[in-house]
């Protein structure tokens, strides 16, 4: 094995080792720093391959008949409260575009969650992380999007429902992360060996919390309303 | 009866099959970018597609114990199953009556395709 001209960045192999899935992470980087002849090749190279096991992952862990019923859910759920809660949303020219943005973000960090999921760490809680992150994110990306923003309680009572709609299906139909499909196979669900999720006082806890909050803050909303 | 492999697949086989138990990514990409000179092969596209011929069962894979050349990382090896072996049997069968087919024609260009002659027989000279 002939020897690399240089050391690698600490730095950068940290910057790139967070860029790059969990699951694939520790043969590309290994592969890259083999590869290496010089920090722009390595950087170029590295520029080149992320996307593509990130697309590679995705490919793996999303499965797009779920992905689509969650879409769909979440669209119905903010649909249901523009209509029920400010009706001028549904008549308004941009209404049911401003409408799928939530949705549309939920979705992309559900699959980017996934994807970037640590196959070799369990965690009951795993299909519930993503949808909350996508709440989150929606919140946050609400300011951005100024003009694309929904009224205060549309987005709580959509994200709300949406965000336990996409859980429910999440925790019947668990993301696989750690194993590949077959081609030709049935669906991934129909080839799982489900366990009960086993939660217990204190893995409980956090989202017992989480849902407390969603609630207090829904009725507070629909009070303020 | 195998699901159908496309040509850079076949490439990948092929490599994973020629480098028997030293196929990991970094081999493998050079060994395909041999085959399938003079295209470029960027080494995204070989994990693309190997996680895809893992996915059909044609190949499959484990990890290295760490290496220190590579920083302490492992490697991925990769191995042909019989699936895929059988898959690479069909379409190297298919290749090969293109290949008879073509050289009863044009006669035999092994020097390259550079080298071929000129001519095809359903076109007016």
């Amino acid at each position: 094995m002939e020897s690399r001209p240089s050391q690698v960045s600490k730095t950068g192999e940290t910057i790139l080792a967070w860029l790059i899935p969990p699951a694939c992470r520790e043969e590309v980087l290994g592969d890259l720093r083999e590869r290496r002849r010089s920090s722009a090749r390595y950087l170029l190279e590295a520029a080149s391959v992320i996307p593509c096991v990130v697309y590679s992952r995705i490919c793996r862990t999303t499965d797009s008949v779920i992905a689509l019923a969650e879409a769909l859910s979440m669209y119905t759920a903010f649909v249901t409260a523009a209509w029920w809660l400010d009706s001028t949303l549904l008549s308004d020219e941009r209404g049911f575009v401003r409408l799928a943005v939530p949705p549309a973000i939920i979705l992309a960090a559900t699959i980017l969650a996934d994807a970037y999921s640590n196959p070799k760490r369990h965690w009951p809680l795993r299909p519930l992380f993503a949808p909350i992150l996508g709440v989150a994110l929606v919140y946050a990306a609400q300011s951005v999007l100024s003009p694309w923003a929904l009224p205060a309680a549309v987005l709580a009572w959509g994200s709300g429902v949406g965000a336990l709609l996409v859980s429910s299906l999440r925790l019947i139909f668990p993301p696989i992360t750690d194993r590949p499909q077959a081609a030709h196979a049935p669906a991934f669900w129909q080839k799982l060996v489900l366990s009960p999720v086993s939660l217990g006082p204190r893995s409980a806890l956090l989202p017992a919390v989480i849902l407390l909050c969603v609630i207090l803050y829904l009725l507070y909303s629909a009070r303020s309303a | 009866m195998p699901e159908s492999v496309g040509q850079f697949e076949q490439i990948i086989l092929t490599s994973i099959l020629s480098l028997r138990d030293d196929a990991y990514g970094v081999t493998i990409h050079d060994r395909a970018a041999e085959l399938s000179k003079p295209k470029n092969v960027s080494l995204g596209a070989v994990y693309v597609t190997l996680d895809r011929l893992e996915d059909k069962g044609f190949v499959s894979s484990w990890l290295s114990d760490p290496t220190p050349e590579r920083g302490g990382r492992a490697k991925r090896f990769y191995r042909l199953e019989a699936l895929g072996e059988r898959a690479l049997e069909e379409s190297a069968a298919t290749a090969k009556r293109v290949w008879e087919t073509v050289a009863e024609i044009w006669g035999d260009f092994t020097e390259g395709v550079g080298r071929r002659p000129k001519w095809n027989p359903v076109r007016p000279r």
